[in-house]
């Protein structure tokens, strides 16, 4: 009987790393050219950048979200009712502003960030999926990213079960 | 030794609010607990005495206002009005100084200083940066003002409602003794910032036209709701105005406010009821409890005393002291625990003046008003000293700091503090030529 598939044979190692003291400016450069390599190769790719200390441990993450993010202003997180009212020039100006940012600033930090090992069964990345509405998730090996699971992985995974079975 | 008790745990728990390490909440309750715990005040008198338990006017006076101000704050009101006064000033960065300082005292008046300047903060750092001019002495002078004109009304602001309770003061007993000032204060206020900042703002042509392109309309988002808020806020208004003739105790009137813009808003209870301030309101549960033992074991009696011998039983000498006390300790600690502690003292006094007298006639003896006024001035417009002293300015400096803008201590203190002494002095006039010389 084939070996049910683990989270080790479904990672993709088409990510991005950089460091927590980098600038939101060389995230975004980073990130597009990720997105500019896959686009190229007709992959997908992870759409996300592994934040790393100077010793290659795991930091946290950086996704396009968070990107946006450090780019909100904070009163505009605080007054809902300025949402939609706004003048000609505002999204380039805060654009430039969140350009020095650092990424350990901006991203999504390790202690919230929903990790599995690379052991681990699919089951276990299903269940965290769905329960946290996450699209992708580091899996880490002695606290270094070794490589990311997205949502995409195991919808092939899904894909390959469900259909081969029909065709029996 | 109950008298030494009750004065230590007190000091104590002023120590404590004052240090800041625990939440004041918690040293106001477990103060209170300690009193109880002792015996040093019974929890009957504690729930129930009309003269050492907690005020409960107060608390739903507080509850009630608290309720319609979240629901208002729903409407989005404060973002349309400041976007509206940043048009009208036409962009003009101290025409809009000055605009946004009056609607925040104006608000102030009718609402709870913390609130009116949580909502006015965020869209200011908007306007300032629509502007990229410095937003912070734009939120310093709102928080002046906030403190300013939450001096003018009976629900303005903490001190004047625990002193219209204690003192059984009308709202119209407010507007005709406090707003006057006040009015003037404010006008001064203005001037002032005007000069002290006439050649320190000035922006682009291209830069005002941002503010021209803003469309106020979008803030607005249930135009429902805020017909509903406006037609209570206006009810509720015009019944404290005539709470006294309508025999309606002013908590009565917040309350009664509160419920039916409750009931129009159909808004979920329990999301509202969750936005009360309820550490705000244990706060005075805990302290009303202390200051009740403190009464009870004799010290206030004592102190009122020490302060009769000062002033050798002179009440211009007396209201004088009050006001300039009460203005550097609210600028020093918080003004709530400091009316509460000055209210009996007050009361005390009156009594051992004029013994034959009990009641209103007691509590508003011709003498003894100017000496409340005094109080109210000296505890609201304190605040305005420093960053600590009152809890809005504390607000808007955090506001401030997560946009990445640091108010510090010394910069508060530069505008705060002279700017209370010249609000102190024109008080000190008015108390003066209105309750003593005219």
């Amino acid at each position: 009987m084939e070996r049910e598939p683990r989270v080790r044979n479904l990672l993709t190692t088409d990510y991005e790393t950089i460091g927590a003291d980098d600038t939101i400016h060389d995230a975004v450069e980073k990130l597009a050219e990720l997105d500019r390599r896959c686009l190229e190769q007709g992959t997908i790719g992870a759409k996300t950048l592994v934040v790393e200390d100077r010793d290659g441990y795991f930091v946290g993450l950086l996704t396009m979200l968070d990107i946006l993010n450090a780019i909100e202003p904070p009163f505009l997180r605080d007054a809902d009712h300025l949402v939609g009212i706004g003048w000609d020039g505002l999204f380039e100006e805060i654009v430039h502003q969140a350009e020095n940012h650092r990424v350990g600033e901006s991203m999504t930090e390790a202690a919230d960030i929903i990790a599995v090992e690379p052991d681990d069964r699919l089951i276990k990345v299903v269940e965290l999926m769905v329960k946290h509405g996450l699209r992708r998730l580091p899996v880490l090996e002695d606290g270094k990213v070794v490589g990311v699971v997205r949502l995409y992985d195991v919808f092939h995974e899904v894909a390959r079960e469900m259909l081969s079975q029909g065709s029996e | 030794m109950e008298e030494l008790l009750a004065a230590g745990i007190f000091i104590g728990a002023y120590v404590f609010i004052a240090v800041e390490k625990v939440h004041k909440t918690i040293i106001a309750l477990v103060g209170a607990s300690l009193m109880l715990v002792l015996g040093l005040i019974e929890q009957k008198e504690a729930f129930f005495s009309e003269e050492i338990g907690i005020d409960y006017n107060v608390i739903f006076l507080l509850i009630g206002m608290m309720m319609i101000i979240n629901i208002t704050a729903k409407t989005g009101l404060f973002q349309w009005l400041a976007i509206k006064a940043a048009k009208v000033a036409g962009g003009h960065p101290m025409r809009i100084m000055l605009l946004l300082a009056l609607i925040t005292a104006v608000a102030s008046a009718f609402l709870d200083n913390v609130t009116t300047v949580l909502l006015m903060a965020p869209v200011t750092i908007f306007i300032a940066s629509a502007l990229k001019v410095d937003p912070v002495p734009y939120l310093i002078t709102e928080v002046l003002a906030s403190n300013i004109g939450g001096a003018a009304t009976l629900i303005g602001d903490p001190p004047n409602i625990m002193i219209a309770s204690k003192a059984q003061l009308t709202y119209m007993d407010f507007i005709v003794n406090m707003a006057p000032v006040i009015v003037v204060v404010m006008a001064v206020f203005l001037v002032t910032i005007r000069i002290v900042f006439r050649n320190r703002l000035s922006v682009s042509e291209e830069r005002r036209e941002k503010v021209m392109q803003m469309d106020e309309r979008e803030a607005i988002e249930d135009r429902a709701l805020l017909w509903k808020c406006l037609v209570v806020l206006a009810l509720t208004s015009a019944a404290f105005v005539f709470h006294s003739a309508l025999h309606l105790e002013p908590a009565t009137v917040a309350l009664a406010g509160g419920s039916l813009l409750f009931l129009l808003a159909q808004e979920e209870p329990h999301e509202i009821l969750r936005d009360v301030e309820w550490p705000t309101i244990f706060f005075f549960v805990g302290l009303f409890v202390m200051v009740g033992a403190v009464v009870k074991a004799g010290i206030i009696e004592d102190l009122s005393q020490a302060i009769l011998d000062l002033t050798a039983g002179n009440l211009m000498a007396t209201s004088m002291l009050v006001m300039w006390i009460s203005a550097f300790a609210s600028a020093i600690v918080d003004n709530i625990p400091y009316v509460a502690t000055m209210n009996p003292l007050i009361v005390d006094m009156a009594q051992s003046l004029w013994p034959g007298e009990s009641g209103a006639g007691l509590l508003h003896h011709p003498e003894l008003l100017p000496v409340w006024w005094s109080l109210a001035l000296g505890a609201c417009l304190g605040g305005n000293a420093t960053i600590v002293g009152a809890s809005a300015n504390v607000i808007a400096v955090g506001m401030a700091e997560k946009s990445g803008y640091k108010i510090t201590f010394r910069r508060f203190l530069l505008y705060g503090t002279p700017l209370m002494i010249q609000s102190m002095v024109i008080s000190t006039a008015y108390v003066l030529l209105r309750y003593y010389i005219l």
